[in-house]
């Protein structure tokens, strides 16, 4: 379908009088024009919450309870601090406390390596203290695996716990 | 806010600062709501998905992806949680016949239609769409997003969102016609009496 309203005059002439004289195109036209115009109507009407303040004040109280699920791997990122191959290992105790959730456990905000050391050591006795849930991710650990299989190893272990 | 003033708030708040995150909200919670206002249909439903969606974003705040615009993520978690209620039990659905009998009722006697009951008609006739079509034709139509802004909120291909579309659109255009033509009818009868 053209736009219509970006038609130059003569193109829009042609097409009037073709239009004019075509009940099939004409009614094809109409309809669109219709449509077009219930829709646009309809767009303006924007629904608001009955009570914004109100909407933002439960948000506000709602994340108060909440810690944001702050991993290690997100930590190390935002530290922007390059990961080498010596911090493998401490990026699969990052994935698998991404696996197991890490949100209900406190996490300082700062974003400093040292911040990153503290909650290594952190999630390390948490994780020995639900020894009964958790599995030892050194298990996964063999020298010819990828850190792709380590992965998927513990993975599935954490699947079956 | 300008996008450089959002970008610090969106980092503030990633730091766990409340204030960076409230202004954020106030900032978003308009759009969440009117997206989940017209998934739903539901006041009390569309301020719980408000908040559920904000305690999403709170909680995923560090793993933004500066790739998509902050109200795009939030048009993601919004409609995602929408169709999560309309796929639900607990989301009431309209029957063929009482969207009929609602449509059937002109307001008044006027041969001019009005506008409010032009709109009603499209909200109505939105809801005989299928979940994703509705999602398609709420993020594209009426809150007029890029079609790429549409196609990473719903994760699906350009084709697959224009399909769904045009089938809404479609709907939507026949159910108008049918609207249309009743109005019209019932006005010259109520002009001839
Ligand atoms: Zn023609």
């Amino acid at each position: 379908m053209y736009l219509y309203g970006e038609l130059n005059a003569a193109d829009r002439a042609e097409i009037d009088e073709h239009l004019a004289n075509c009940q099939s195109c004409s009614s094809v036209f109409a309809e669109i024009r219709r449509l077009n115009a219930a829709i646009s109507l309809a767009a303006e009407d924007r629904p608001l919450p009955p009570n914004t303040a109100n909407l933002t004040r439960l948000v506000m109280e709602n994340i108060e309870s909440v810690k944001p699920s702050f991993t290690l791997w997100s930590m190390l990122w935002e530290s922007r601090l390059a990961v080498s191959m010596a911090a493998v290992s401490l990026m699969l105790v990052a994935t698998f406390a991404q696996e197991v959730s890490v949100e209900d456990y406190h996490v300082p905000n700062e974003q400093t390596l040292s911040g990153v050391r503290l909650n290594v050591s952190e999630f390390r006795s948490l994780a020995t203290r639900q020894k009964a849930k958790v599995f030892s991710w050194s298990d996964c650990r063999t020298p010819l695996a990828s850190a792709g299989a380590v992965k998927d190893c513990m993975r599935s272990h954490f699947k079956q716990n | 806010m300008n996008p450089a003033e959002e970008r610090e708030c969106i980092q503030k708040a990633a730091s766990g600062d409340h204030r960076a995150f409230r202004q954020l909200v106030e900032l978003h919670s308009g759009l969440a709501y009117t997206i989940a206002f017209r998934m739903t249909r539901d006041v009390d439903e569309s301020e719980d998905i408000v908040q559920e969606a904000f305690v999403r974003v709170w909680k995923n705040i560090h793993r933004y992806d500066a790739g998509f615009r902050f109200r795009t993520w939030i048009a993601k978690i919004v409609t995602n949680l929408s169709l999560d209620y309309l796929k639900s039990p607990r989301s009431k659905k309209w029957s063929g016949l009482e969207l009929v009998e609602n449509m059937a009722e002109p307001m008044n006697a006027n041969t001019v239609i009005e506008s409010s009951e032009l709109k009603s008609a499209v909200f109505r006739l939105a809801e005989q769409l299928t979940p994703k079509q509705k999602a398609v034709f709420v993020l594209r139509d009426l809150e007029m997003m890029e079609p790429e802004e549409v196609c990473k909120a719903l994760d699906m291909q350009d084709g697959n969102m224009k399909s769904n579309l045009f089938h809404a659109r479609k709907k939507i255009k026949e159910g108008l016609e049918k609207w249309y033509q009743k109005e019209i009818i019932w006005n010259a009868g109520n002009v001839k009496s």
